[in-house]
């Protein structure tokens, strides 16, 4: 019956223009997404490039100063780079964020983090905005790999697939197939696992090129060509379902539609509006006004206090000081503006964390918010992705902040080794992790079995 | 003749129960959508009017303040809603809400909802934009897609002709059923937007020209549609081939297209990464003089130039401060910068977004699409525009703050402090929207091919007619 129902479809796909054009068509549109997601990785690869040269050319003027002897650059008398907090500012560290091997493949997410960060003792993390500058009328429509899956597999799948069952029925060669194939039952399923071989072979080989092009080891590839295949397979499942139940290929094309527009574009949109709506009201009355009142106070605080509250932070520092210079008490003030900023991006990354956590709702409600989540995670973007580099960026400000000032409080003036060491402790390059696969993929299967129970469940009807 | 034929189709519909309840189904989401998205939009201007208020009463707040404090200080400005954001929220998600308004710095507003709504902001959003757009041409495919097709099959068109009917009434009738089904549906949606504005107390009219030029566009757009369904099934040979057809061609063109014109324009004008061009920036920044420096080399000629002009020798004898003078230079430099490096990205974002436009040539749903977006006030040309009059009040403020620095009560007054109704007397930050002409201008284009799309189509259709009735179509 397999082998029979592959040569049939195959012999049908040639036949059928609608078939030949849908297939070419899905396949150009991927190939497209490859294309746009390995530029969008090149940009992002040169911008780490340019961060990391911005870095040496930075260290490298820092060390013309140390090895001439002079406090900094001529035209600026008011850097000292023998002082802890210019020593900060002249290090030009920066974090990288890499790219994974298949950041190209979800470059259509929207990832609110940078590729590089300056860190400094006034770094802030949530001030940072996205790595690419964009056109946000041409972002809402970025094609990447996600997208091809998530919403034009169940398309091709039924292109190829509708009237299967519904034309035999329609046309009066339901008996026939019964009499001569063994019955109708079986031999839907087999045309079916064809039409779904054939969308598989498609992803699977996009799939493949993006691995092959972005150097993926065998283990992500697997992971991305499991998820492709498992949306497949689900897409085919309610596809049978559909061709099971009806008598006409026009009830099929309307029931499939229907399914389609509900689980690829209503659910995923009304979860997109209760994500939304969670933050669309807020203007960022803490990060911003309440954050600026925050600042001043700390700027209009008594010296004595502001002693207290560097006590608090620092319980290893001497604070118990007669006189505190202007430098120290400017960074004191700092380090305690730093501390207040390091609790708003906790709140932030809090928020982001229940974010995260509808999503992963969503996704049991929507397979195609389970595959993209699932990708995305895969791929290291989006907004999990981001979530955890910005964690990163503020733990390296505080440590930063912390360096300032021990080395301030020290009050011993800084040489070119104290400079080495903080170049040398600038952190490693970020590279997400593709965690949280388990949860998408738990949703996948669930959605793909439900899917072909129903489908079984449907052809009970058909004689065999 | 024609509204006999308008009569049947939509009878046909109703007999239809799986067509009835797609109907049923797409109206309901289209009030749903609307009444969701005004209830919305009227929460997130109540909140930034809020928002407004708080940070215009920390500033009135302040007391007597030295002006250079408070130009650090600074305020923060909101983005505002589209007057028709309510019905189309275009790209508004994806732009920052919030703008730091400060001394020696500018940037680009930040905090959009997207950035902060997670993985699922990559989905779209069903605003009655979104439905009309993309859901209701899919209904009328539906429910026109097989009709004339059927007809010809079922030999029910020759029965109406040979008793009478003028091949042109039918297609009339069919095009104008669903074209009044398109613009009933339109009028839902503003009827519902303008009762739930109504009923939450907020002025039911925010900009009349804008919504006539939404309503108008619409209803080509929907004449466009309905236009070319019929076309489809008058000379495509079969029901099944004109229904393919024209889901293709909805697929292609609301899905494929505008994706592929994405791509198109970001190679053909790419924009810098955000790191490259804030070092771009800071590198140009640093190049200029630093008005915190009195000893900074650059203003060196500036400070020889003041002494000289008021026949002084030391700047202690000076009857003015000079560090606002200082502050204005460092502030002058940083504007050229900004108006040289943004400028450039600003042209380069513009003509991303006129390679769309063009694009909208082919493509009636993206010429749509953009002209909604312009004439709601949700697009990129306003988001500039917002940025470019925040940009203008900065300046504005700013250099009213050195001047005071310079020349104000902060010489006098104790501890160098201006008064707290010096500040309160500045005025916060208003936003003068563009006019509903100003806003469609750099989209004629778009509304030029919805024009011309819809004229063809017309043509197709009644030369479908003619084609009929001479029987060379069968």
């Amino acid at each position: 019956m397999m082998s029979l129902a592959v040569r049939f479809e195959l012999r049908a796909l040639l036949r059928n223009p609608a078939g030949l054009v849908a297939l070419v068509g899905f396949l150009a549109v991927g190939a497209l997404a490859l294309v746009v997601g390995e530029r969008h990785v090149a940009q992002w690869k040169d911008e780490v490039a340019q961060a990391r040269l911005a870095q040496a050319e930075a260290v490298e003027e820092a060390r013309s100063y140390l090895a001439a002897g002079v406090p900094g650059p001529e035209d600026k008398p008011r850097i000292d780079i023998r002082k802890p907090q210019w020593q900060d500012q002249l290090a030009g560290s920066r974090i990288v964020r890499e790219p994974t091997p298949l950041a190209g493949i979800a470059a259509g997410a929207v990832d609110p983090a940078p590729a590089a960060f300056l860190v400094t003792r006034w770094a802030r993390p949530l001030s940072a905005t996205g790595y690419r500058i964009e056109n946000p009328e041409l972002a809402a429509g970025a094609v990447d790999l996600v997208f091809v899956l998530t919403l034009l597999v169940p398309l091709l799948l039924g292109v190829l697939g509708l009237g299967i069952g519904t034309r035999e029925r329609e046309s009066g060669l339901a008996p026939l197939i019964v009499v001569q194939a063994g019955g109708l039952r079986g031999w839907m399923v087999a045309r079916t696992l064809t039409v779904a071989g054939l969308a598989g072979a498609a992803s699977t080989l996009l799939c493949l090129v993006a691995g092959l092009v972005g150097g993926a080891g065998v283990a992500e590839v697997g992971q991305l060509v499991a998820f492709a295949l498992g949306y497949t397979g689900l897409w085919s499942g309610l596809l049978l379902a559909v061709n099971a139940r009806v008598n006409t290929v026009r009830a099929a094309a309307f029931g499939f539609g229907v399914i389609w527009t509900v689980l690829c574009i209503l659910v995923p949109a009304v979860a997109t509006e209760v994500a939304y709506g969670r933050v669309e009201q807020d203007f960022g009355i803490e990060a911003t006004v309440d954050a600026r009142a925050q600042r001043w106070g700390v700027w209009e605080m008594d010296v004595e206090d502001v002693l207290i509250e560097l006590q608090a932070r620092y319980p290893e520092l001497d604070t118990d000081v007669e006189a505190l210079s202007k430098d120290n008490e400017n960074i004191a003030r700092g380090a305690i503006e730093a501390s207040q900023f390091a609790a708003r991006l906790a709140d932030e990354l809090g928020h982001e964390r229940e974010a995260r956590h509808l999503a992963e709702r969503a996704a049991w409600a929507s397979p195609a918010v389970a595959v993209a989540l699932g990708i995305e995670r895969l791929a290291g973007v989006g907004a999990d992705a981001s979530s955890a580099y910005r964690h990163r960026l503020g733990q390296a400000v505080e440590a930063r902040v912390d360096w300032v000032v021990h080395r301030a409080w020290a009050d011993q003036p800084l040489t070119g080794s104290d400079f080495e060491a903080l170049v040398a402790g600038t952190p490693e390059a970020f590279v997400a992790r593709a965690e949280g696969l388990v949860l998408p993929s738990s949703a996948l299967v669930l959605w793909g079995t439900v899917a072909w129970v129903l489908a079984l469940a449907g052809l009970r009807r058909d004689p065999d | 003749m024609t509204g006999l034929f308008v009569g049947l189709e939509i009878t046909s519909w109703r007999r239809n129960r799986r067509l009835l309840v797609a109907l049923v189904a797409t109206t309901l989401a289209l009030v749903v959508a609307t009444v969701w998205a005004t209830t919305g939009d009227i929460g997130r201007q109540q909140a930034r009017r809020e928002a407004s208020h708080e940070a215009r009463e920390e500033w009135t707040g302040q007391g007597d303040q030295h002006p250079h404090a408070m130009a650090h200080f600074g305020d923060f400005v909101f983005r505002p809603s589209g007057s028709l954001a309510r019905l189309d929220r275009g790209v508004q998600s994806r732009l920052g809400k919030v703008l730091r308004i400060e001394a020696h710095r500018q940037g680009s507003p930040f905090r959009s909802d997207a950035s902060q709504a997670g993985t699922l902001a990559r989905f779209a959003r069903p605003d009655a934009a979104f439905l009309l757009q993309v859901i209701v041409p899919l209904l009328l495919v539906f429910l026109g897609g097989t009709g004339m097709a059927a007809d010809r099959e079922t030999g029910r068109l020759r029965l109406s002709l040979v008793q009478g009917a003028r091949a042109r009434s039918v297609l009339g009738g069919r095009f104008l059923a669903l074209w009044g089904l398109g613009l009933t549906l339109l009028a839902l949606v503003v009827g519902t937007s303008l009762a739930t504005s109504a009923g939450l107390g907020e002025p039911a009219l925010p900009d009349g020209r804008r919504l006539v030029g939404f309503v108008a566009v619409h209803a080509l757009f929907f004449a466009v549609v309905a236009a070319g369904v019929v076309s489809a099934t008058v000379w495509l040979r079969d029901a099944r081939s004109a229904l393919l057809a024209l889901l293709g061609i909805w697929v292609v063109a609301t899905a494929v297209l505008p994706r592929t014109t994405t791509g198109l324009a970001s190679a053909l004008y790419p924009l810098p990464s955000q790191d490259a061009f804030r070092t771009l920036l800071r590198e140009a920044r640093q190049a200029g003089p630093d008005g915190h420096d009195p000893r900074d080399a650059k203003l060196k000629q500036l400070r020889e130039d003041i002494l000289e002009e008021y026949g002084v020798d030391d700047v202690k004898d000076l009857p003015i401060d000079i560090g606002g003078l200082l502050m204005q230079a460092d502030e002058d430099f940083g504007n050229q910068v900004w108006d040289e490096h943004y400028g450039r990205l600003g042209a380069r974002l513009g003509r991303q977004s006129a390679v769309a436009t063009q694009a909208s040539l082919l493509n009636p749903f993206q010429a749509i699409d953009v002209l909604s977006m312009a004439l709601a006030g949700t697009d990129l040309a306003h988001d500039l525009d917002f940025q470019r009059q925040a940009e203008d009040y900065r300046r504005a403020l700013v250099a009213s703050l050195n001047d005071e620095h310079a020349y104000g009560r902060a010489l006098t007054g104790e501890g160098r402090k201006s008064s707290a109704a010096f500040y309160a007397g500045l005025d916060g930050f208003t936003y003068t929207r563009p006019s509903a002409g100003q806003a469609l201008q750099p989209r004629l284009p778009a509304l030029l091919a919805l024009l011309a799309w819809c004229a063809l189509l017309l043509a197709v259709v009644f030369r479908g007619g003619a084609h009929l009735e001479r029987g060379t179509i069968p």
